[in-house]
């Protein structure tokens, strides 16, 4: 295989992989984040919660993989409504400032709990045996569990997309996130869609959380570790934006990848400049619009 | 005299007696203090936990009594690569706590901040970890129990020779310890003959080292020495590798201190196979080790795993034990140090002495296999470079 | 007033920015007890002999988180990047030290104009951003500025830090002992020097017309501010401070590395600053013992756990104490005087 060709794809694979568990995560900080104006730096913590679900619900009860994927979007969706009402929910109103020290604090209390629970080494991640083999192109090969990353985010990805396009919940959303006044004047129970959403973008952050563990692996300073990348992609996307945090996902993963492959000097400073960059050119992210 | 009189003489005779025995008997009550700074929080917190195993089985059996004085350890977090916070610790545990003797530290940059602290004061430092070639001599109160290197890597690249292998590609984290190594290995394999095809770096932000592992593949060389520090990066790498079917391709992987039998589990079967060049396992096959492990399960429980931190720590104290024994805890920082130049025991892993001139260790060094031995991965010892001397302060005389 | 002549209630007289001034002029006088502060500061360089080092890191804590509070509490823009300011000081004092330059008021001044021209330019640049956007932004400067740290290695020492930093005695006569006795009664002086900046700046016309930026943006032009100018020339002033506060750090500790640059120290100390309460004078004063003091005790009492009672601490905070330790302090004290009236 043409050395040129290989590396891209190289770098295409890895980099939409990472991409793919990047956007899962964040889609639920940047509907949050713009919906009820929450600045919740420990969405992090849905994620790794996820990612702990799966390694522990397969290493201590022999959880398949796929119903362990289950698990995580399930367990961490609801307990991500019960957060939101005792923590969360007191807070809509307080200063940006309050919502930063609350989140601060979940973050190391869930830094605590996970180091308590589960030791301080990084979880093992069991990737079932059809998962494993690597796919030959030419006489090169490459690691089948990126391509099942992509195509398991590709196909979240599309149902979510349907759901909000085509459904009447969607349509509820996204008149909800469009003017939350005039919904609820129309009579939305903008309450419980609230709920609905935050479960729904914390259960994809464990998703992702399970589906990254190779990528993002997990650890209790997990939460810690990715803020920024969260919310990178949160930002450049555009808050409440699903394209927008879609295309900044990819920008993010693919560019990341490849700066640090092809330029290792200068690989860490490609993803700053780009978030300089396009914020400074589109302050309200890619997709985003004026408040 | 009435009963309640002979009760209360016979009661105060019975003290004047009791508090005069310790004259009588020659014991006093003197404490030695003893400050180790090691992780407890954070993503490193393992390294505390394995050191503080090792520091406990050695009190365990030798008593915190050290001759005529009782040693007390206090200990400090460390976290992480943290230099101001290691500097503040140490001169807080001398100032504040009025401690003997240091010791611990995983991270030379944290080793370099205290080394003024140390020389101000004059206080003997014995490091458990910190593992970069010219800390020694960045102060003359620094000693070492755990490896350097440069002492690890060199003979990984002799073996390498030793099996006609004559081209190499070096994959390594980068940050300081992974260019000592690059440069170690390179320098060894070269003076045999060896020739080094590509040194790839790797970000230590990387979270993804498949990319990188592709190259190492593309250049199919006989032999991939592998420098990462003990984690998740080294999981994926070794993981990765084996997806790709490095050593059937006939390559051979040489890794080092990250193939630990506490992260081969996470690791699993791709790491069979594997080499490695390191100073201890807890299968090493002589009678001290399995001395040594017998008593650190039955402290520990069956589950714990001594590691090389431990039998760092382990040796730590033998040193600082050593020290106060023959110096009987008194003297200033440059007595201690003289004390415990030219050190000899045998440790668990292995003959073991503290170069006289440098304060380092010199210690067997082993090239290892991965294997699963009782449904446990484990490293194997199948070679022995005896006495190893850190091959960069041999090349660099001070 | 009756219901049926109700007053608008928009009057400027009565508008919530308004009030604030009012708020802050009423403060401007010194009061006695202000002294107090500074005489206990002063009283403990006798008594607390072998607390100096970690009281004298407090201290330039206190002037980091004054320097940040000029740009939070006052001008309302919360930033996560205003460690880059800080480390630039501590690498700008640390390498001149490290380099034979070792007097050490000049590696303050040095440090002050280094960090002070890069907010300059920074906040030329984004201040035209606010909220989420504007914190990205300090976000990623930050982060640019701790890689170059990184990678500069023949500059900074990388990850291994600058060692070797010594420093001439103070004033050619005080030694900086491994006590902390010179550190601690040097970074004193300087927090004072700072502090009065700070005080000044705040109660100046200047400084009322940023907390007017901060409670209405869009109206303050009308009045004929120049809104951008000002948040830029606040910034400048901020980071300048915090600069120096870096250098100050780098000359107490004898050395510089990157958790001198880095996003745990940009973090940590916003939390110190809401834990004592934003935008008033002695917030800092506050929130920085009090976090410090408390994670040295639960981190030795618990070297493993103690971030599980600091997040649990803060949470508590957020939900049942709001405005941090000074609103709190606030609430005690309107409901003595509740009672003490009744």
């Amino acid at each position: 295989m043409d050395s040129f060709l290989w590396v891209a794809l190289n770098i295409l694979l890895h980099g939409m992989a990472y991409a793919m568990i990047l956007y899962l995560v964040s889609i639920g900080l940047s509907v949050t984040m713009g919906l009820m104006g929450f600045a919740n730096l420990a969405h992090g913590v849905f994620a790794v919660a996820g990612g702990y679900v799966l390694t522990r619900s397969m290493s201590m009860f022999g959880v398949p993989f796929e119903l362990g994927l289950l698990l995580a979007f399930t367990l961490v969706a609801l307990a991500s409504v019960v957060v939101e009402r005792l923590l969360y929910r007191p807070l809509y109103s307080a200063s940006e400032l309050d919502q930063v020290l609350l989140s601060m604090g979940l973050i190391f209390v869930s830094m605590a709990v996970a180091k308590f629970a589960f030791g301080p080494q990084t979880e093992f991640l069991a990737v079932p045996e059809y998962l494993k083999h690597s796919i030959a192109m030419g006489d090169r090969a490459f690691p089948s569990y990126r391509l099942f990353l992509i195509a398991a985010g590709a196909v979240i990805v599309t149902v979510l997309w349907l759901v909000l396009d085509r459904t009447d919940i969607g349509a509820r959303i996204r008149a909800a996130v469009d003017n939350r006044a005039m919904a609820e004047a129309v009579g939305i129970n903008t309450d419980r869609l609230f709920m609905l959403t935050f479960g729904l973008g914390s259960g994809l952050a464990g998703l992702g959380g399970a589906l990254g563990a190779e990528i993002l692996p997990i650890n209790p300073s997990y939460a810690l570790q990715h803020v920024v990348i969260f919310l990178m992609v949160v930002s450049i996307g555009g808050l409440s934006s699903l394209k927008g945090s879609f295309v900044a996902a990819i920008v993010l993963g693919v560019g990341d990848t490849a700066s640090k492959f092809l330029l290792p000097d200068v690989g860490a400073f490609f993803i700053y400049l780009v978030v300089l960059g396009i914020l400074l050119w589109r302050p309200h992210g890619l997709f985003g619009r004026a408040a | 005299m009435s009963i309640a009189r002979r009760r209360f003489v016979s009661g105060l005779t019975g003290c004047f007696a009791a508090s005069a025995a310790p004259a009588v008997f020659g014991q006093s009550s003197r404490t030695l203090k003893l400050g180790l700074i090691m992780p407890f929080s954070g993503p490193f917190a393992v390294w505390g936990r394995q050191f503080k195993q090792g520091v406990e089985l050695y009190m365990n059996e030798h008593g915190a009594r050290v001759g005529d004085a009782n040693l007390e350890v206090i200990y400090r977090d460390e976290a992480g690569p943290n230099p101001e916070k290691a500097r503040q610790s140490a001169q807080e545990l001398i100032v504040r706590e009025k401690v003997n003797y240091l010791g611990g530290l995983v991270f030379t940059p944290n080793a370099l901040a205290v080394a003024p602290v140390i020389n101000e004061t004059k206080t003997p430092f014995v490091i458990f970890n910190a593992a970069h070639s010219a800390l020694t001599r960045r102060s003359p109160y620094f000693a070492r129990t755990s490896f350097t290197i440069w002492q690890s890597t060199v003979p990984g690249a002799r073996w390498a020779i030793q099996q006609g292998i004559r081209d190499a590609v070096i994959i390594y984290a980068d940050y300081a310890p992974g260019l000592d190594a690059r440069d170690a290995f390179t320098s060894a394999f070269t003076a045999g003959n060896g020739s080094i095809k590509e040194a790839i770096a790797v970000p230590l932000t990387a979270n993804d080292p498949a990319p990188y592992i592709q190259r190492v593949m593309n250049a199919k060389p006989g032999v991939c020495f592998i420098f990462m520090p003990t984690g998740p990066l080294a999981v994926a790498m070794y993981k990765t590798f084996s997806d790709l079917g490095a050593m059937k391709a006939g390559i051979r992987l040489l890794g080092a201190g990250e193939l630990n039998e506490i992260d081969l589990p996470s690791i699993g079967d791709s790491a069979i196979g594997v080499h490695s060049s390191y100073y201890y396992s807890y299968v090493l096959n002589n009678p001290r080790n399995r001395d040594f492990t017998a008593k650190y399960w039955k402290l520990h429980g069956a589950s714990a795993v001594p590691d090389p931190a431990a039998v760092s720590a382990y040796d730590g104290m033998h040193v600082i034990y050593e020290a106060i024994r023959k110096t009987g805890g008194q003297g200033d920082g440059d007595k201690v140090m003289d004390a415990i130049k030219g050190l000899k025991w045998e440790s668990p892993r292995g003959p073991m002495q503290i170069d006289p001139v440098e304060r380092d260790v010199i210690q067997d060094m082993y090239i290892r296999r991965v294997e699963k031995r009782d449904n446990k991965l484990v490293c194997v010892e199948i070679e022995k470079f005896p006495q190893v001397k850190d091959q960069w302060k041999e090349q660099n005389k001070a | 007033m009756s219901a049926a002549d109700p007053r608008p209630a928009a009057d400027s007289m009565n508008s919530p920015a308004a009030e604030v001034v009012r708020q802050l002029a009423s403060r401007e006088r010194l009061r006695w007890y202000e002294a107090g502060v500074w005489l206990l500061a002063i009283g403990f360089y006798f008594v607390g002999q072998s607390y100096l080092s970690l009281w004298s890191q407090i201290l330039v804590m206190i002037l980091f988180a004054l320097s940040l509070d000029l740009v939070v509490g006052y001008a309302g823009l919360v930033t996560l990047g205003h460690g880059a300011f800080f480390g630039l000081g501590a690498y700008t004092a640390g390498i001149l030290a490290a380099r034979g330059h070792t007097e050490a008021l000049s590696g303050l001044a040095a440090a002050a104009v280094v960090a002070g021209l890069a907010g300059l330019l920074s906040g030329a640049v984004i201040l035209r951003t606010k909220g989420l956007t504007f914190v990205m932004l300090t976000l990623a400067l930050l982060m640019l500025l701790h890689e170059v740290a990184n990678r500069a290695v023949g500059l900074t020492g990388g990850a291994d830090g600058l060692s070797g930093i010594t420093l001439s005695p103070l004033f050619g006569q005080f030694r900086f002992d491994i006590y902390g006795k010179t550190a601690y009664l040097y970074s004193l002086g300087v927090l004072f020097v700072g502090w009065c900046i700070v005080r000044a700046v705040v109660y100046s016309p200047f400084g009322r017309s940023i907390v007017g930026i901060r409670e209405n943006a869009r109206r303050m032009p009308a009045i004929g501010a120049a809104v951008h100018r000002r948040l830029v020339l606040l910034y400048c002033l901020s980071a300048a401070l915090a600069g120096v506060a870096g250098a100050l750090l780098a000359q107490t500790t004898q050395s510089v590395a990157l958790t001198m640059i880095d996003l745990e120290r940009s973090g940590m100390i916003l939390v110190m600053l809401i834990l004592g309460g934003v935008g008033r004078l002695y917030g800092a004063f506050f929130g920085v013992p009090v976090f410090v003091l408390a994670q040295d005790a639960l981190s030795k009492q618990d070297p493993t756990y103690w971030l599980f009672w600091l997040g649990v601490t803060l949470i508590a905070v957020v939900l049942f104490g709001r405005g941090g330790i000074l609103g709190i302090g606030d609430r005690l004290a309107l409901a003595w005087q509740r009672r003490r009236s009744r």
